[in-house]
């Protein structure tokens, strides 16, 4: 084949025009995917608690994205950064779904736990109060041992104060967490004192 | 019809009252002694159980108290 300097010109210009072509698709490429990993960055923590598997079908598809920045396939990425903020703002909808989810779930046990523990807390002072007056201690129970329960039982009524207070601010999730903290603490207690419950 | 000999209360509403079921032979001091080690803590007892008990030196086999 001839190759005439026509021939070379076209090819040259064709092969110019498609560097500037690449070159201006790269910078929207670029943005595509950091724009993307921002919005994912901004609920990754929430999204890993409450929707773990969803996450981690957008982190691959955001892998997939940026394997084509890599290979220079800005066009691939052009048309597939849409979809995938989408997919983003699709996470956003499940994460904000699931938690209100579990807050709701937290608000009926916490509505349940601020009736019952209280009952456990006044249980356990009754028994203390009776316990540190008494001269001797009944068997099974030594001084270390009630010692030991009465510093349990100020950690427990810290942790209860904590709760009440996380409710207070509407935290149901963050009451429960301590609420359950002072349930292990207190079934401590009382087991140390001799106490059963259901007793 | 309501029994005065009745428990004060259910142990399902309070999940961590405690209970002692009075035996033959048992007085308040005794009670005191197992629960607390000491028997002159016997009236924290009878107070929980005025209800059920009007004096503090009879109690009757069977009957539920309340063990603050």
């Amino acid at each position: 084949m001839r190759i005439t300097r026509t021939s070379l010109l076209v090819a040259g210009f064709a092969a110019a025009l498609l560097a500037v072509g690449c070159a201006n698709q790269k910078e929207p490429a670029t943005k595509a995917i950091a724009d993307v990993d921002a919005a994912l960055s901004t609920l990754r923590d929430e999204a890993s608690q409450y929707a773990a598997t969803e996450l981690q079908s957008v982190d691959s598809a955001l892998d997939s994205l940026k394997a084509n920045l890599e290979k220079g396939d800005y066009k691939a990425i052009l048309s597939g950064a849409p979809a995938l903020q989408g997919q983003v703002e699709a996470l956003r909808q499940t994460v904000a779904d699931k938690k209100a989810e579990v807050l709701e779930a937290a608000r009926g046990q916490w509505a349940t736990a601020s009736s019952d523990l209280p009952k456990m807390v006044g249980a356990i002072q009754s028994r203390l109060d009776i316990l540190t007056k008494s001269k001797k201690l009944p068997k099974g129970l030594d001084q270390a041992t009630l010692d030991s329960a009465v510093a349990n039982f100020d950690t427990m009524k810290s942790s209860w104060g904590e709760a009440t207070t996380a409710a207070t601010s509407g935290d149901f999730v963050e009451a429960m967490s301590k609420a359950e903290s002072v349930r292990a603490k207190g079934a401590e207690v009382m087991a140390a004192l001799g106490m059963k419950i259901g007793g | 019809m309501v029994d005065i000999n009745d428990p004060p209360a259910s142990s399902d509403d309070d999940p961590y009252a405690q209970y002692y079921v009075v035996q033959k032979g048992d007085t308040l001091s005794k009670i005191a002694e197992e629960f607390y080690g000491d028997k002159m803590l016997y009236p924290k007892i009878f107070e929980a159980n005025t209800d059920i008990l009007k004096d503090p030196n009879k109690i009757k086999p069977g009957q539920k108290l309340r063990i603050p």
